[in-house]
């Protein structure tokens, strides 16, 4: 297990690379939005300590914490937003804030919580949204966001399919795993002597 | 507080926030967002003055009870603008058959000013058969440019190919300057029917 | 061989059938009235016709997946424990799907075919709104992510207690680690075979259902028509052809027990399924082989999967049904008879659909009434006849199982205008007389007329089940 002080000096050392990078990464939607945006959601994930997953009776199920990330993740998938956080300094300081604090932080605390049923409700449904993101980004014969390019936009879309695509595969490969491998695997990375 | 008053909370909360940055669910993207804001507050456009293909100048807001479209492009646009010029000629066409035609100007502005020429400006004209009454070719002063693109709330990016991006539609202005509906390029029937509207 | 351990969810399951039993009386005499329509016997609006087609396609493909997921829910709750909370939810969920829909249909007037393939749904030409539409889509989707919802839960349940899901799939029989008598019974591996492709198929129809639903509101967003054509057939044959899958778990569960020999998962049993899986995704393109912009090597994989695909089915099941019948003393009642006859009609239902599968034939075929004549085999001599199979069987006492008059009666007049129905589809279809048709040419209507009557003969016969079933279980409440 990752030591408290190291995960918060990565989660500092990840946010600033975030600010430094912003140039370079904000430059593509591709960049930006597949690349910047899930290091902040890590930022977030791993600001997370033990205390935070028992949150009390309100978060019952990690349902409060799963719908504040939902909600923060539509407002983040808007083009206006991303378009916003390129043209209005506040917006992007909000984007900043927001997505460390709002998605990845209560996304962890709420999918340990969460039921499993629940979560593979949320993994196909996050498949699925990608999917739509990709069917859309591709095709649209306007440019979504006003910001970027036009084929910078189908970039993004190939870059959503992809990782439609990753997903699938990661989540559903444990499955076809039998106990008698996966405990071989285990062998082989934390050998024990029993 | 339970879980379940938790819960609706964000819920609500959450969905009010997204109705409200989304104006009420119409608008998700910037360009939707300039739509149905100009629809909402009818903006006065600047009045500046415009160098037609012609060579001729005339401004562009008209004070002879027109109703003016106008539509952002540069010559040498390789793809878009052609077929935006294809579009407006539809346009011309269906005006010219009707009533509404002493009252109406179609106005193809260059935001390129420095390379559109009145060559360039006519060539363009040639190819759409702009006939130079309803529709001309114009191009403001490079003094003005940028005033002008903001005052429509059109985003111009240089591409890697010595082009240009920009959001490409129809703005029309009404009799009083105020610039009062964003079409998209391509919805020739509604531009007509809006300027029937429009001019009763 | 592993032994049922668990009560299945009987009640809730018993509710489910007759839902459903009501939703296929209504449905069937929706299209009793457009075959009497396309036969000239009374006047109806074409718009009113596609209505009803919308209706009753989009009906009869949630009841057929209503009672396969139900007879799935039944059959596997014996072996692992399932959360009870899911199925109620999923069942929430379809009926508020279903209102939906109906409501998009008789308010709406909705008519653009329960595929919703765009561009009709967006660009009606004034004949519904976009309202219409909406709430047609929206209904789609909860009906999907019910599915979904019954799918994760049986899904995970079997990885658990069946070691992954190439332990639920059987494979340790096919690599010969163990023996048929250890393996995980064929309930078992169809259930988890079902689950992998209904799966995906939900999350990719889900994507094109929001990307249309996207469209509808922001038609600059456009749908590519051509990727949104494979993403639905692509999700609409995996759908529908997952109940049936899920419906045949009833003939391996129930048809041992009147044979008294176990139905074990063999090797070839085992392989077979792992097959169809993978095969039940692959062939949709041969219902894209009109579509000439599709690169050639997907409808050639369309035509050749579709061979492969009646392999491993005929092969395994319907062959070794005939091996179970044969030398055993089956004692034959309204649910055998039902069973064994879906498995019959599931069998027959795929010969025409491989000949519709071949690129030559499909381009002269695949608009006609042949391919209503293939499905219609598939699904009321398959799947419906396999859940009024399993009906019976819910109704079913110990002591009485025998062929009472009234059920050989019933059965009787199912099965002969079954057939009768279904052929007239057929020799339509071989005359090019073309689907989807409101109205009809005046040598087309004698068909028409006699599917009609046929059309008659399945209702009353299906009206005897239902009847039969209500009684059923009213009697059962009170013993």
């Amino acid at each position: 297990m990752i030591d408290n002080k190291i995960k918060l000096l990565l989660a500092s050392l990840i946010f600033t690379f975030c600010i430094f990078s912003r140039g370079a990464f904000e430059k593509f939607p591709l960049t930006h939005i597949l690349v910047q945006l899930p290091l902040l959601i890590c930022v977030g994930y791993l600001l997370v300590d033990e205390k935070l997953l028992r949150l009390g009776e309100w978060n019952k199920g990690g349902y409060a914490t799963l719908l504040i990330a939902i909600f923060t993740i539509a407002f983040w998938m808007l083009p206006r937003s991303i378009d916003a956080a390129l043209s209005s300094n506040n917006m992007e300081v909000l984007k900043f804030i927001t997505v460390p604090l709002l998605i990845g932080l209560p996304l962890k605390i709420g999918w340990a919580q969460a039921h499993p049923i629940l979560k593979g409700f949320l993994k196909a449904q996050a498949i699925s949204m990608l999917g739509v993101a990709a069917f859309i980004y591709i095709h649209a014969p306007i440019r979504i966001c006003v910001s970027y390019l036009e084929n910078a936009q189908q970039d993004l879309g190939y870059g959503f399919l992809y990782t439609a695509i990753a997903l699938a595969v990661l989540w559903s490969a444990p499955l076809f795993l039998s106990r008698e491998t996966k405990n071989f695997h285990l062998q082989l990375f934390f050998p024990t002597n029993s | 507080m339970n879980a379940f008053k938790v819960n609706s909370v964000i819920i609500l909360l959450g969905s009010f926030i997204l109705w409200f940055t989304t104006d009420g669910l119409q608008a998700l993207t910037t360009e939707g967002a300039r739509r149905l804001e100009v629809e909402k507050q009818k903006p006065v456009m600047p009045n500046i003055t415009l160098e037609t293909m012609s060579g001729a100048h005339t401004r562009l807001l008209n004070s002879s009870g027109h109703v003016t479209v106008v539509e952002f492009i540069y010559t040498t646009c390789p793809f878009i603008c052609q077929v935006d010029g294809g579009y407006l000629s539809r346009l011309q066409n269906e005006i010219k058959e009707r009533a509404i035609r002493e009252k109406v100007r179609i106005i193809s502005v260059s935001f390129d000013p420095l390379r559109d020429n009145l060559n360039e400006l006519s060539y363009y004209a040639k190819r759409h058969n702009a006939d130079g009454h309803i529709w001309t070719i114009a191009r403001p002063g490079v003094e003005d440019l940028k005033s002008l693109l903001k005052a429509f709330g059109v985003v111009v990016i240089p591409d890697e190919e010595g082009g240009y991006v920009h959001n490409s539609a129809m703005h029309i202005i009404d009799q009083q300057g105020r610039l009062s509906f964003i079409l998209d390029s391509n919805d020739v029937q509604g531009a007509v029917k809006t300027l029937e509207r429009m001019l009763p | 061989m592993i032994k049922p351990t668990h009560e299945p969810h009987s009640n809730l399951i018993k509710f489910t059938m007759l839902l459903a039993g009501a939703v296929l009386l209504l449905m069937m005499t929706v299209g009793l009235v457009m075959r009497a329509a396309q036969g000239g016997l009374f006047e109806l609006d074409a718009a009113i016709f596609y209505q009803l087609m919308t209706a009753h396609g989009a009906g009869m493909v949630g009841a057929a997946a209503l009672t396969g997921a139900a007879i799935m829910w039944y059959f596997v709750s014996r072996y692992v424990s399932l959360l009870k909370e899911v199925f109620v939810v999923f069942l929430t969920l379809f009926l508020f799907g279903v209102l939906l829909i109906l409501g998009s249909i008789s308010l709406g007037q909705f008519g653009a075919g329960w595929t919703f393939l765009f561009p009709l749904p967006a660009i009606s030409g004034g004949a519904w709104e976009a309202g219409a539409a909406a709430a047609f889509i929206i209904g789609l989707i909860l009906i999907g992510v019910g599915f979904l919802l019954i799918n994760l839960e049986i899904g995970r349940k079997l990885i658990s207690e069946f070691d992954g899901i190439g332990g639920a799939l059987a494979w340790p029989v096919i690599s010969g680690k163990v023996t048929p008598d250890d393996a995980p019974p064929p309930a078992i591996v169809a259930s988890m075979a079902t689950i992998i492709f209904n799966t995906i198929g939900i999350v990719v129809g889900a994507a094109v259902l929001i990307s249309s639903l996207i469209n509808l509101y922001v038609p600059t967003f456009e749908v590519d028509a051509l990727l949104a054509k494979n993403m639905i057939y692509f999700f609409g044959h995996v759908f529908i052809n997952a109940t049936i899958y899920m419906a045949v778990v009833a003939v391996y569960e129930i048809i041992p027990e009147y044979t008294g020999k176990p139905w074990k998962t063999s090797r070839v049993f085992a392989i077979a399924w792992s097959a169809i899986t993978l095969f039940v995704m692959a062939v949709y393109p041969h219902h894209m082989l009109q579509d000439t912009v599709m690169p050639a090597w997907t409808l050639i994989l369309g035509q050749v999967v579709s061979y492969l695909s009646g392999i491993p089915l005929l092969a395994v099941t319907a062959f070794s049904l005939c091996l179970y019948l044969r030398g055993s003393n089956i004692k034959w009642d309204l649910a055998s008879a039902l069973l064994v006859l879906g498995v019959a009609g599931w069998s027959v239902g795929v010969v025409p659909a491989i000949i519709d599968g071949m690129i030559s034939v499909n381009k002269i075929m695949h608009n006609t009434q042949w391919v209503p004549g293939h499905f219609h085999i598939y699904l009321l001599l398959g799947e419906i006849a396999m859940s009024f199979g399993f009906m019976a069987y819910l109704i079913k006492e110990a002591k009485s199982s025998e062929f009472k008059p009234i059920d050989k009666t019933a059965f009787g007049i199912y099965l002969a205008g079954g057939i009768g129905f279904t052929l007239m589809f057929l020799i339509s279809g071989a005359m090019s007389v073309p689907r989807r048709w409101a109205v009809h040419a005046e040598e087309w209507m004698l068909q028409d007329r006699i599917a009609t009557a046929f059309a008659l003969l399945v209702i009353v016969g299906t009206l005897i089940f239902v009847i039969r079933y209500i009684v059923g279980i009213s009697n059962y409440r009170r013993t």
